[in-house]
């Protein structure tokens, strides 16, 4: 017999309904039959998760970090997306624009994505303070702030930060690498156009988040489920295709440590 | 497995002990979308667990592949580079989007002819499963296809149930042997005739369009069912879709074309053709249509060309009869190749022929407008002296549709007592 969990997503697009109803059907026979409760943002979504109205919580690398500072550690991350291991955030620069380091910003307008994004605002913010640069003192941020509460799930600051520096309102800007492949696989940027000029060092994004208090059975229940998903289920390789993956796999804790940083003591939840 | 020369060295990044499965040279093509493409052929090439190797003389790649490695289930097994050029070795990893190679080098024997059906049977093309998964779906046989899709509703399946050696045969002649009901048709050579003798060709090519209506539609309803893996039956059947489609046109058109019209339908031919309708079977829908319907109409075609009063009607009928022959041909290969495999299956066949006629026991009437038709056809004429003088012949007939099944259902392998037996339940409707 299995177990019943409930996780917690958030409805960034429609499509989420249809991956979420898959993940129901193709658990309904497995060690732990998933359901599910969709909130309109993650900050709801911790706080259901914090007080216990999921087991746990689809979370973008943002939303487990907030849960890790408000529990001061007392969660843990379980399963990720195959791609969500060695993300990487990319600085976008017209071809030829001179710029290659970090150190080249200054005095520059940098586009970011969505201030609660940790891969298009958060994590590039703190790389450039890293390298010496403040935003208003150093570079002048232009923030896309879309669909906030989504932390960048929808694509929509990207496509904006893109833009932005294709058309010159910019000079730079900062999107995540998934984003930036697609958008150059599917034709939608010219590479004679825009390149990407810095990338910053990998980091984990995604991850199925469960507080201490989850049984460590539960959570290897849970682990053995998704990690056994089988893309030739034409149900699973829906649902894969949608969510952008080809494997689950479990949680690579060592990626968060810049975001936690990042997101530590100053309370910024990206460009502050 | 891998050495690195010092940085620099001629031939830096050289792989010792390893032979990629695929190799992608992506020139001095900056990252973009054809790149990307080319990339996406050589890891589907590489296959699942594959090498592949990657060159460029680009550099901004060097950014970009551990990002595409990782978004595209491939590892970075090794990199390197010298002065000019970026090499990758990558192992794809398993993905339902690797699942094998296509085939490469396959070239078909050229006939006389052209290239034909018969020859076509090679590589992976020419490998025919005994089973057909849902999830092949419409892929080509012999492409590779990426598994996850959807599951595909086809119910004939199994090899054994559709596919025959010789419909690649029948195929091409059905090919060869398409004719046009509009222009193929002397139609300027149609006579004016006696208005009985119209109306016995008109009351038959009604009885013909209704029948062979039937003859589409069954077809039909079965070649949606098969599996497109077993290609070769569906591609005949479509051409049996189409010859049915013609000659429904090309008897409506000689009904009207010379002043008569279309005449009389029996309750008795609809309850016959909605008994083939409604089966349900391919095996005994088959058997009832094409060795026991398109048989018994080969005879009653040849009948209608022999004693056709004008040279039209005889063309229609004719040519009708060539295209029928093919169907009878493809329906005794197909029950007899599985009887040979299944020979308790004839029950079945006995079992469908002894309901259908059950079912048409309770129609009242018969095809009398049907008989005195080929009686005045016979006869010359509606006259009470060429009536009487036709039927005789017609009753010739029937006896020698009889015969002439009873051969048939031999030819696909029933014993002689069983044929018998089948044959006089045949129902009166021919089809």
């Amino acid at each position: 017999m299995g177990m019943e969990l409930t996780v917690g997503a958030v409805a960034y697009d429609p499509k989420v309904v249809t991956i979420w109803e898959l993940i129901r059907d193709v658990t309904a026979g497995a060690p732990a039959h998933i359901d599910y409760v969709l909130y309109s943002t993650y900050e709801a979504l911790v706080e259901a998760l914090l007080a216990g109205a999921v087991d746990l919580a689809w979370n973008t690398n943002t939303a487990f970090v907030r849960t890790y500072l408000r529990t001061q550690g007392r969660c843990r991350g379980l399963v990720m997306r195959d791609t969500d291991r060695g993300y990487t955030s990319k600085l976008i620069a017209p071809v030829d624009s001179g710029i290659a380091r970090l150190e080249d910003l200054r005095g520059k307008r940098v586009a970011f994505g969505s201030r609660d994004s940790g891969h298009a605002a958060i994590l590039p913010a703190y790389y450039l303070r890293q390298a010496g640069l403040e935003a208003g003192r150093d570079y002048r941020a232009v923030p896309f702030d879309l669909d906030v509460g989504k932390h960048g799930d929808t694509g929509a600051s990207e496509g904006a930060v893109l833009d932005a520096v294709r058309k010159g309102t910019a000079d730079v800007g900062f999107v995540g690498d998934p984003f930036w492949l697609r958008a150059l696989a599917t034709g939608t940027v010219d590479e004679r156009e825009l390149e990407a000029v810095w990338t910053s060092p990998p980091y984990s994004h995604c991850t199925f988040t469960a507080l201490s208090t989850l049984s460590e059975a539960a959570a290897q229940t849970f682990v053995e489920t998704f990690v056994h998903m089988d893309p030739a289920d034409p149900r699973v390789r829906r649902m894969m295709d949608l969510e952008g993956l080809r494997a689950w796999v479990p949680t690579e804790l060592s990626g968060y440590g810049d975001l936690i940083a990042a997101m530590s003591g100053s309370g910024r939840d990206g460009l502050g | 497995m891998m050495s690195q020369p010092p940085e620099g060295a001629p031939g830096a990044f050289d792989i010792v002990q390893a032979v990629p499965d695929a190799r992608c040279d992506l020139g001095t093509l900056p990252p973009g979308q054809a790149g990307l493409l080319l990339l996406e052929r050589a890891r589907r090439d590489a296959g699942a667990s594959g090498l592949l190797e990657v060159v460029t003389r680009h550099a901004r790649w060097v950014a970009e592949m551990p990002s595409w490695a990782r978004l595209h289930s491939a590892e970075v097994v090794a990199f390197g580079d010298d002065q000019t050029h970026h090499r990758w070795l990558l192992r794809v990893l398993p993905g339902p989007d690797v699942r094998g190679r296509p085939d490469w080098g396959v070239r078909l024997p050229r006939r006389a002819g052209g290239v034909d059906l018969r020859d076509w049977l090679v590589g992976q093309a020419g490998q025919v499963a005994e089973r057909a998964e849902a999830w092949w779906g419409l892929v080509p046989r012999g492409a590779v296809a990426e598994a996850g899709g959807p599951l595909w509703p086809f119910t004939l399946a199994r090899r054994e149930a559709v596919w025959d050696g010789e419909t690649a045969g029948l195929l091409e002649d059905a090919t060869r042997r398409q004719w046009n009901a509009t222009t193929d048709i002397a139609w300027d050579s149609l006579p004016a005739l006696p208005d009985d003798l119209e109306w016995a060709v008109c009351q038959i090519m009604t009885f013909l369009v209704e029948n062979e209506l039937v003859a589409l539609y069954v077809p039909a309803k079965f070649l949606a069912q098969i599996h497109p893996h077993y290609l070769e039956p569906v591609l005949f059947l479509a051409s049996v879709v189409y010859d049915e489609a013609r000659h429904v046109e090309v008897f409506t058109k000689r009904a009207l074309a010379n002043g008569g019209g279309l005449q009389y339908s029996s309750a008795l031919s609809a309850w016959s053709l909605h008994s083939l309708f409604v089966q349900e079977d391919y095996f005994t829908a088959s058997f009832l249509l094409h060795v026991l319907g398109e048989g018994t109409f080969l005879d009653l075609l040849s009948f209608v060309a022999e004693w056709a009063p004008d040279p039209v009607t005889a063309e229609v009928v004719r040519r009708a009869r060539s295209d029928e022959q093919r169907h009878v041909a493809y329906g005794i290969a197909h029950v007899r190749r599985v009887l040979r495999e299944a020979s308790q299956r004839v029950e079945d066949l006995v079992a469908a022929a002894e309901a259908r006629q059950a079912y048409l026991q309770a129609v009242s009437g018969g095809q009398p407008m049907m008989t005195l038709a080929l009686a005045m056809l016979a006869g010359g004429g509606g006259t009470p002296a060429a009536v009487d003088a036709g039927l005789p012949t017609v009753h010739a007939l029937y006896a020698e549709m009889h015969r002439r099944r009873v051969g048939r259902l031999q030819q696909v392998g029933l014993p002689e007592s069983v044929a018998e037996h089948l044959s006089r339940l045949h129902t009166p409707n021919f089809m």
